[in-house]
C-alpha cells in the first residue's frame, strides 16, 4: 500500500542518517527543492547529479527525467529481466490468450470424452455377425442396458473380492450357453463392459489399499506399544538426566556440578525456562540495517515512526540510533510486543514521544 | 543549470560549504531512493510529488535490429510538479 510521506518524516530520516539535526535536514530539504524551483524560472532545465533532470517547455510544463543511477535503484526489483526477442510467429493475441487456450483444451478434453461414449459408435462396435440381431435390440434399449451391463459387472466384481478365483470358475460352469450368448452382445466391445471392468479395477485397488493401510497402522501401532512399554523405565531416566545436563550446560547454570543421582534437585533447573527461552528465540526475527532504522521500520511493521522499539530491543547493538553501521544485524521485535499497529494512531504518537525522548538522551 | 552551479547556488542558501553540500544532497537522493522503492509517495510542499509508477510488459520493435522484443516489466521513477510550482513558473513565463 502506498504511503505519502511527509517532508517533516522525511527529514527526521535524513538527520538520522546524516546526523544533522531534523530541524536543520528539513530547512535543508526545502531549500533543495526551492533551488530547484527558483532555478526553472530562470533556466529551462536544472540538472541534480543523481536524482535527474528537471525541465520546463514553452507552456510552463514542468518534466523531470530521473538519473540513470536514480532510475536503476528505484527499478531495483526488476532490474534483473532483460528484453527478449520474440519469434515471427508470436503475436500479443497469443501472449495474452494463454489462459483462454488452456480452458480451451480442457473443454475439448471433455468433448472428446463425450464422444467416445456416444451412443452412435456403439452401433459399430459389434464385429460378431452372429450377433447382429441381437445387438441391434441392445442399441435400441441402450440406457436400460447400460444399467443392467453395469448391475452385473458390480456384481462380478462384488463375487470377485469374496471368494476369489473360485467364484469367477463357478461362475462358469453354471452359465448356460444361451445366456453366454446373450451376456457377450449385452455387454458391446467398448462401451459398458470397459466401463465395467474399470470400475471393478478400481474398486479392487481400493480395498487393496484399505486393507493394506489398515495392517500398515495395527502393525505400527503394535510395534510402538512394545517399544514403549519395554524400553520407558530406565532410558526414559537418563534421557531426562542427559537433557537436564545439556539445557543446564545452555543457560550456564552454575550448579552444573549437582549430584545427578538427586533426582529431586535436577529438575530445579527449570526446564520450562529453557523451553520458553528456546521457543522465544525462534520467534525473534533477525534483519541486517541497509541505511537507517526507519527503513527496518517500514519494511517489518508498515510505518517510519516505530524504528524505536528496533533502537530498543538493540541497545546492545547500537551505540548510537542516529548512526548505524551498515550491515549491522539486529533483531526485530513481535509487534504485539510494543503494541506496534501502524494503523493506530495513539501507537505512532507513542512511538514519537519516545523517539523525542531518545533524541533528548543523546544530546546530554 | 548544471549540478555543479547547482550545489554552490545551494551551498549559500544552506549555509553550507561545497562539499557538505554535496554530501547532504546525496543523502537526501538515497533516501528519496528508498522511499521510493518502499513505493511509497514522497511529497514535497510548494514543490511536487515523486511517487512510482508500475510498466508492465509489452512488445515492441527494436530500431536497430527491427526485430520485436518483449521488454521486461519495470518500476519509473515519476515526478508530479505541484500547483504552486506550476503556477510561479506560468507567472515567470
Amino acid at each position: 500500500m502506498k504511503q505519502t510521506i511527509a517532508i517533516s518524516a522525511f527529514a527526521e530520516m535524513l538527520a538520522r542518517q546524516s546526523g544533522y539535526t531534523s530541524d536543520f535536514c528539513e530547512h535543508f530539504v526545502v531549500e533543495m527543492f526551492k533551488t530547484i524551483a527558483d532555478s526553472l524560472k530562470e533556466a529551462s532545465a536544472v540538472s541534480v547529479k543523481g536524482l535527474g533532470t528537471f525541465t520546463v517547455d514553452d507552456s510552463g510544463n514542468v518534466g523531470f527525467i530521473p538519473d540513470s543511477s536514480f532510475a536503476t535503484d528505484v527499478n531495483a526489483p526488476f532490474d534483473c529481466f532483460e528484453p527478449e526477442p520474440l519469434d515471427d510467429d508470436v503475436t500479443d493475441e497469443m501472449l495474452s490468450m494463454d489462459d483462454t487456450l488452456n480452458n480451451a483444451e480442457t473443454v475439448e478434453g471433455i468433448d472428446d470424452t463425450d464422444e467416445e461414449i456416444a451412443p452412435e459408435d456403439i452401433s459399430d462396435a459389434p464385429s460378431n455377425p452372429e450377433c447382429n440381431e441381437v445387438a441391434e435390440t441392445i442399441i435400441d434399449d441402450c440406457p436400460m442396458k447400460e444399467n443392467t451391463s453395469d448391475e452385473g459387472n458390480e456384481n462380478e466384481s462384488d463375487i470377485m473380492v469374496e471368494s476369489g478365483e473360485q467364484s469367477l470358475a463357478h461362475k462358469a460352469d453354471e452359465t448356460p450357453e444361451t445366456e453366454r450368448i446373450e451376456q457377450t452382445p449385452v455387454v458391446p466391445d467398448d462401451y459398458p463392459e470397459g466401463d465395467g471392468r474399470e470400475k471393478s479395477k478400481r474398486r479392487s485397488s481400493v480395498w487393496a489399499f484399505l486393507c493394506g493401510t489398515a495392517c500398515g497402522a495395527i502393525v505400527g501401532a503394535a510395534v510402538t506399544y512394545m517399544v514403549l512399554v519395554s524400553g520407558a523405565g530406565p532410558e526414559s531416566e537418563e534421557q531426562i538426566i542427559l537433557g537436564e545436563q545439556q539445557e543446564a550446560e545452555v543457560l550456564d547454570v552454575e550448579n552444573t556440578t549437582a549430584d545427578r543421582d538427586s533426582t529431586n534437585q535436577l529438575p530445579a533447573v527449570t526446564p520450562e525456562q529453557s523451553i520458553d527461552s528456546v521457543c522465544s528465540s525462534d520467534t525473534v526475527i533477525y534483519d541486517t540495517v541497509t541505511t537507517t532504522l526507519a527503513q527496518l521500520s517500514r519494511k517489518h511493521y508498515g510505518s517510519y515512526e516505530f524504528w524505536v522499539y528496533i533502537y530498543e530491543e538493540n541497545k546492545d547493538v547500537i551505540s548510537d540510533p542516529d548512526r548505524v553501521e551498515p550491515d549491522t544485524r539486529v533483531r526485530i521485535p513481535d509487534a504485539e510486543k510494543y503494541g506496534i499497529d501502524a494503523n493506530n494512531r495513539a501507537s505512532i504518537n507513542n512511538a514519537l514521544k519516545k523517539s523525542r525522548e531518545i533524541t533528548r538522551q543523546n544530546k546530554r | 543549470m548544471d549540478n555543479k552551479q547547482y550545489i554552490t547556488r545551494l551551498s549559500r542558501r544552506a549555509t553550507l560549504n561545497y562539499k557538505e553540500t554535496q554530501q547532504l544532497v546525496s543523502s537526501a537522493i538515497t533516501m528519496i531512493t528508498e522511499v521510493l522503492a518502499q513505493d511509497d509517495l514522497l511529497a514535497i510542499p510548494a514543490f511536487g510529488t515523486f511517487e512510482t509508477e508500475k510498466k508492465d510488459e509489452y512488445i515492441a520493435v527494436d530500431e536497430n535490429s527491427g526485430q520485436r522484443m518483449l521488454y521486461p516489466p519495470s518500476v519509473i521513477a515519476k515526478f508530479t510538479p505541484g500547483t504552486i510550482l506550476t503556477k510561479s513558473i506560468s507567472n515567470q513565463q
